[in-house]
């Protein structure tokens, strides 16, 4: 048995009859890190030691009985921006170089509690503050389907780590697009879920109000089995939320018999290439074939997501990240005389230039005197945003189109021009001012075997339907 | 590619926003951060074609209130653990260079 080509569940399943173990299991794929770092880097830290002595654990409670969930003994990957006690979590910035947190996200123990076993810590751009993992002050990662190419970002080393098999399924986190676009340049399955359906208590925020956890698998069954489990309704997150249906696995039906999916004009003009165009049009015939009801139409408003976004997310950014300032934990600068001086030469030193970028917008559309003219400007459109969907889901139960513009870029060819990398984002990144749940599905590959991704939207709470409909996809094209 | 910089950034407005974000910034970062935000505000700007009259800023998707919670001790003593990330600690105490003269 291969086990590395196993899917997450089929693993679980594996390990409770006995045909491998969660330490086996564990063992293997901590070899095919060692194998592969050198290449691809997906990870800042592998945590070999504390995985294979929580392996040994896990194996025990499986065997006697405790532990029976359908992720038992997987091994995982998390994203470098949640806090993992006592294992170094970075969020890939110099700021962080030493930061050991004293507690777990609560996505995190829900996976332990399951009995996944945490294999460390995977790369992503800066703070999350980028498309590429490029930005990341600890060197790039390298895409599995071609190494000369990015993974995506910011959770580019989850994506990378599950299509390398460096791990079996990874938690990423999706502010405008970071889980669903590296889902789809590293061909795997990646899930935003609607905001609050995952408890942000220990995710280092970026954008507070947009940040969301999700999974990133091998297949549709794995992405709605981890969302199931890391799903909780959380006293320390204020915005979490208290939802009944979130038994997703249920969802795994392959039918979508009269779904009505629509199709925004808007996703398919100017700026996508066609080879991404015709892949995820034929992708929408797949579903039509099974019985889904098909139509285009207008969702308006898609050219105003990416400056509303920029401001918003910068704005919470900047306050958010006024946290680091080497007094507490992190990277401290050892030259100042005085306090203020500290403060400033601590975060110039320890923030890359993406980073420091958007904390200056953010302070500036902040500022008294552009407050209105920009921050309350951006939060008016996002309002009139959400009423476009909610008057495109009174007639749909999916919006279908692609996730980003093109497939996966070459390194090193992205960060000159911000503005044009941030034009990447355009499909993803009004799921995300909206709160609306958003799937990556792998759709085919471009003329240069580089993946490309179907992006399914729902509304609000209905993840199932989103489900439902990728893996009705999923089971028709295999 | 043609910049229209419609929002000339000032060397003060740089150095206004280099105060709210305490950042220290080199002479060339100045000068990249006037470009890059001039840019910026000029693609942000586009926002101005909408009219908002009368749309209330959302902060919030869902209409939740405010959630509070009572302020007691849930997670114990953890000072030991939490200093040990300090970059500077004495006595129980996180260490900062000197606050005034």
């Amino acid at each position: 048995m291969d086990i590395l080509s196993l899917t997450a569940v089929e693993l679980a399943k594996a390990i409770r009859e006995g045909k491998t173990t969660a330490v086996e299991a564990t063992q293997a794929v901590l070899d095919e890190i060692a194998a592969g770092e050198d290449t691809y880097h997906c990870y800042v830290t592998v945590e070999r030691e504390k995985a294979l002595k929580q392996a040994e654990e896990v194996q025990k409670k499986i065997e006697a009985g405790e532990l029976t969930g359908p992720l038992a003994g997987v091994p995982f990957a998390i994203k470098d921006n949640m806090c993992t006690e006592g294992t170094l979590t970075t969020c890939s910035s110099k700021i962080l170089e030493n930061f050991i947190p004293t507690f777990s996200a609560e996505a995190v123990l829900n996976l332990e509690k399951a009995g996944a076993v945490i294999l460390g810590k995977t790369n992503m751009d800066e703070f999350a503050m980028g498309s590429t993992t490029e930005t990341s002050y600890y060197g790039v990662t390298r895409n599995p389907r071609n190494p000369e190419h990015v993974p995506g970002g910011s959770s580019g080393g989850s994506a990378a780590a599950v299509a390398a098999q460096e791990c079996f399924a990874a938690l990423g986190s999706d502010t405008g697009g970071s889980i669903r676009q590296p889902a789809s340049y590293c061909g795997v399955v990646g899930m935003k879920p609607t905001y609050g359906t995952v408890s942000r208590y220990g995710l280092i925020a970026y954008g507070s109000s947009l940040d969301q956890i999700g999974p990133l698998t091998k297949d549709v069954t794995d992405c709605a089995t981890v969302l199931e489990t890391i799903t909780s309704h959380d006293p320390k997150d204020s915005t979490s939320m208290k939802r009944e249906d979130t038994d997703f696995t249920s969802a795994l039906v392959a039918d979508v018999k009269g779904m009505k999916i629509g199709i925004p004009r808007d996703y398919f003009g100017e700026g996508l290439d066609p080879e991404v165009r015709d892949a995820v049009l034929a992708a929408a015939e797949v579903l039509k074939a099974q019985g889904a009801e098909v139509e285009e139409f207008d969702l308006s408003l898609v050219d105003y997501a990416i400056p509303t976004y920029y401001t918003i997310a910068a704005a919470e950014a900047s306050s958010n990240l006024e946290r680091f300032d080497g007094v507490k934990y992190g990277y401290r600068a050892q030259d100042a005389e005085d306090l203020h001086t500290m403060y400033k030469r601590s975060r110039s030193q320890g923030f890359g230039p993406e980073v420091k970028r958007r904390i200056m917008l953010g302070s500036f559309v902040l500022s008294s005197g552009y407050y209105d003219a920009y921050y309350l400007k951006a939060l008016r459109v996002k309002a009139l945003i959400k009423k476009a969907f909610d008057e495109a889901f009174a007639k749909y139960d999916v919006i279908l189109g692609p996730v980003a513009p093109t497939t996966a870029p070459k390194l090193g060819s992205s960060l000159a021009d911000p503005i044009k990398m941030y034009l990447g984002d355009i499909y993803t990144i009004s799921i995300n001012l909206a709160g609306l749940p958003g799937i990556s599905v792998p759709c085919g590959t471009d003329s240069q075997g580089l993946p490309i991704g179907m992006q399914l939207i729902g509304d609000c709470f209905k993840e199932k339907t989103l489900i439902r409909a990728a893996y009705t996809y999923e089971q028709s094209v295999k | 590619m043609e910049i229209s910089m419609a929002n000339v950034i000032s060397d003060e407005t740089i150095e206004y926003v280099g105060i709210l974000a305490k950042l220290e910034l080199s002479d060339e970062e100045k000068e990249a951060a006037k470009k890059d935000m001039g840019r910026m505000l000029d693609y942000i700007d586009k926002l101005g074609e909408l009219d908002t009259t009368g749309v209330e800023p959302m902060s919030h998707v869902f209409p939740v209130q405010n959630v509070f919670r009572e302020d007691v001790v849930t997670n114990g003593d953890e000072s030991e653990q939490t200093l040990a990330n300090a970059p500077g600690e004495k006595d129980n105490m996180f260490v900062v260079p000197r606050t005034f003269d």
